[in-house]
């Protein structure tokens, strides 16, 4: 067996062994400088050495085929040897291929989404910062959203966390107490107010224990010994008052405006505002759960509300589970519209696009210009209007600059794309390193139907699809070259292990370049090439390489 | 004389594949980049600015060649440095002699290159002493890493893989004598140089430590086929 003889799958497993572990020391360096998140940083570290891995495989084919072919019983020339050393050689050279192309753009997508979540959670942190320090409590909160979709339990996140909600507990309570700010304190030295605030306590007190008679008799009391004090007038008057109207009992009250709500609830559902119904019936469903009524018209005003608004949580989940990218598409048609949609950000989910700061624009007869801090894609409605589940007095409105007739109040709209081209598009506005090598080879059309610039796609296939033939290449050349550059003594194992890595590593540096080169020859086939013919064009390019490649490779080693 | 005219043959071959290979390669980024396309002026330029890499390229390949044919070192230095200094020289007086336009193409080169385009540009229209000053030093800088090919005579393998590394090395460490720094050094010495000269200066005592370098750990060529 070739391999046995040569020792080159040996070699080539310790080559990639030790690239790994490098590659995850080089990561456990740079992780300081990297601002990855704490949460990410081992998955980051590890997916990152596979990355380095990935870039270090030609050299390693290069070199372990090098190595195989010095070692080996060749002396006679190289085609003579190429099937018994060169099949293990191909074997390696084919894994690495599938590698790099079915699992490194997942890895790069990774990769990308741990930074950018990362550098979005420090941005949003600053944001939000600095939205607290001058009062502007709902950007605060708004900003914190977005760190919270992406690590809850991050040290400087619930600071910060506590501290906004501190400041919105303040702000509350400077609203609730303004009027009690405002009254001058009470001259607690005075004997007469002393002697005022007994009788004050104690109608409290009779009140409180549905006394109502005495409650009013000492309010009087406590008045007629000190009547600058407000309260005790209002005491006075209310206990007059509760005398007037005694009747019914608490509860009974409590029941009757209970049971007010909830028709002040329904009577809003059935008007179409969902809105004001889901706010009332979640009220109504935290005050007594077991009410049917309540949470059967909560579910009902939630169901209503998802035509017009969608929940926050939503796109909070939706962030938290994917790469987020800045957005853009443009769709025109001969009949005249054109429809731009921008966001800073957009993420996909199972049943729906989700878009944060989304811009949309549509010339037509009827043109739409409006702006949206969140915004949800289904289907072909485009839905700008977001309330938080929990607090359902937080809502985030669209702001438009032209609306159309039709749209009032323009919180869900029908756009001229759906999801599926929105999905398309989110897929393609990465990096281009980070789309899957299926999507690449069937949807730059539609990319390019969607606005999308199809050049740097185009070079991306070509770049991706050039790997596999990369690889032959080197492995044919390193073949050569290990049949011409024999030693006279046959290499001692040590030697041959401790020198691989040294071989690797100079072959990096040399093979980046040809990289580089071979990035201008894509990009030039991606240009001038017309795309029908782009993919075979380029194909039998590289198949071309190969064959001179495989002919150098013979040069060098006949010059024996 | 045949192994001389062969060894000749080589690096002319080496030089002309580089120096097409380059030029294309920097002739398509230039188009790629460029709003407006002049592209014969474009063409001669980068043509001419790729000579140093070619040269490289052309010295490089030649080493391998030599270590199998010649035995001498200073011998095997001589002429390398000699084809070398005339293929610079000859492109130069071929722009010179030609009028060939210089053109801000050469701006499109890849940024670690661009001092060494833009040298070669220079010199190739400069004086003739300050021409054959700088070319005779780059020549003699580029034939003195043939030592790099022979640090092991029982794993020639190493010296094959160290071969295209150390090319790239020398292109780095030229740019590294073409720019600011370098010149300063001159300058803390007290000595006023233009910048062409105090760069073939340093190109050329480069020469020298790697010749001190070649004589004191390379292999002398054994001129069979043990060597790289």
């Amino acid at each position: 067996m070739p391999n046995k003889s040569t020792g080159f799958a040996t070699v080539a497993g310790a080559l990639i062994a030790i690239a790994f572990a490098l590659g995850f020391f080089l990561s456990l360096v740079s992780i300081g400088t990297s601002g990855v998140l704490f949460k990410f940083a081992i998955a980051w570290e590890l997916t990152k050495a596979l990355l380095y891995v990935a870039a270090w495989a030609p050299a390693i084919v290069l070199a372990s085929s090098a190595l195989a072919m010095e070692s080996s019983s060749a002396s006679d020339g190289f085609s003579g040897q190429a099937y018994r050393v060169m099949a293990p050689v191909l074997a390696l050279a084919a894994i690495v291929s599938i590698f790099y192309l079915l699992v490194v753009p997942g890895l790069e997508e990774r990769k990308n989404r741990y930074e950018s979540q990362s550098q979005l959670f420090s941005d949003s942190l600053s944001l939000a910062d600095e939205a607290l320090r001058e009062g502007r409590l709902g950007d605060a909160q708004r900003h914190l959203l977005s760190s919270a979709a992406i690590d809850q339990r991050d040290a400087r996140f619930e600071a910060l966390n506590s501290r906004v909600q501190t400041a919105e507990i303040k702000a509350k309570a400077a609203a609730l107490g303004d009027d009690a700010a405002t009254t001058p304190p009470p001259p607690k030295e005075d004997p007469a107010w002393k002697a005022g605030n007994r009788f004050y306590l104690e109608a409290l007190e009779a009140r409180k224990a549905g006394r109502l008679f005495d409650a009013h008799y000492l309010a009087k009391r406590s008045a007629a010994l000190f009547s600058k004090r407000p309260e005790v007038t209002r005491l006075v008057a209310d206990t007059w008052r509760d005398i007037q109207r005694l009747g019914p009992s608490a509860e009974t009250k409590a029941a009757a405006a209970y049971y007010e709500r909830k028709l002040d609830g329904y009577a809003r559902f059935q008007e179409g505002d969902f809105l004001e119904a889901y706010r009332i019936y979640s009220g109504l469903a935290a005050e007594d759960s077991s009410d049917k009524d309540a949470r059967v018209y909560l579910e009902r005003s939630a169901e209503g509300l998802s035509t017009i608004a969608f929940f926050i949580e939503e796109d909070e989940r939706a962030f938290s589970r994917s790469d987020e990218r800045r957005f853009a598409i443009t769709l025109s048609e001969p009949s005249g519209w054109s429809a731009t949609i921008r966001a800073s950000r957009a993420a996909p989910s199972e049943d729906a696009i989700y878009f944060r700061d989304l811009e949309l624009e549509i010339q037509a007869e009827d043109p739409i210009r409006v702006s949206a801090p969140f915004a949800r894609l289904h289907g072909n409605t485009l839905i700008l209007r977001a309330v938080d589940r929990n607090r359902p007095e937080l809502v985030w409105d669209p702001a438009y600059d032209a609306r159309p007739k039709s749209a009032d109040p323009g919180y869900a709209l029908a756009v001229p794309f759906d999801q599926e081209d929105a999905a398309t598009a989110i897929r393609f506005s990465g990096a281009p390193g980070d789309i899957p090598l299926a999507f690449l080879a069937t949807g730059i059309d539609e990319a390019s139907r969607l606005g999308i610039d199809k050049e740097p796609l185009l070079a991306e296939l070509a770049g991706r699809t050039s790997y596999p033939f990369a690889v032959v290449m080197l492995a044919l050349i390193g073949a050569g070259m290990g049949v011409r550059f024999k030693p006279k003594d046959a290499v001692g194992p040590v030697a041959k292990y401790l020198s691989a890595p040294v071989l690797v590593a100079l072959a990096v540096p040399p093979i980046r370049v040809v990289a580089e080169a071979e990035a201008v020859a894509a990009r030039a086939f991606a240009e001038w090439v017309p795309s029908g013919i782009f993919l075979p064009a380029w194909l039998a390019f590289m198949g071309a390489c190969v064959v001179a490649s495989l002919l150098v490779a013979a040069r060098i080693a006949d010059s024996r | 004389m045949k192994t001389i005219a062969r060894i000749a043959f080589r690096f002319l071959i080496a030089f002309a594949v580089c120096s097409i290979v380059v030029t294309v390669i920097w002739t398509a980024r230039y188009l790629f980049q460029a709003e407006h396309v002049a592209l014969g002026p474009a063409l001669y330029s980068i043509a001419i600015a790729s000579v140093p890499a070619a040269t490289i390229a052309g010295a490089f390949a030649t080493f391998f060649a030599m270590n199998r044919t010649i035995r001498s070192r200073p011998l095997g230095f001589a002429l390398v440095t000699t084809l070398s200094a005339l293929a610079m020289v000859g492109f130069a007086s071929l722009a010179r002699y030609l009028d060939l336009p210089a053109d801000a193409s050469i701006q499109s080169l890849p940024r670690s290159y661009l001092p060494i385009g833009a040298w070669m540009v220079e010199i190739a229209n400069a004086p003739w002493p300050t021409l054959a000053m700088g070319a005779a030093a780059f020549a003699a800088f580029a034939a003195s890493f043939w030592c790099c090919t022979r640090l092991s005579r029982s794993r020639p393998l190493i010296g094959a893989f160290l071969a295209p590394s150390s090319a790239l090395a020398s292109l780095f460490l030229f740019s590294l004598y073409l720019s600011g720094p370098a010149d300063a050094l001159f300058s803390l010495l007290g000595i006023a140089l233009p910048r062409l000269l105090s760069a073939a200066a340093l190109t050329a005592a480069n020469a020298l430590a790697l010749l001190l370098f070649d004589a004191l750990f390379a292999r002398k060529p054994s001129g069979g086929r043990s060597d790289a």
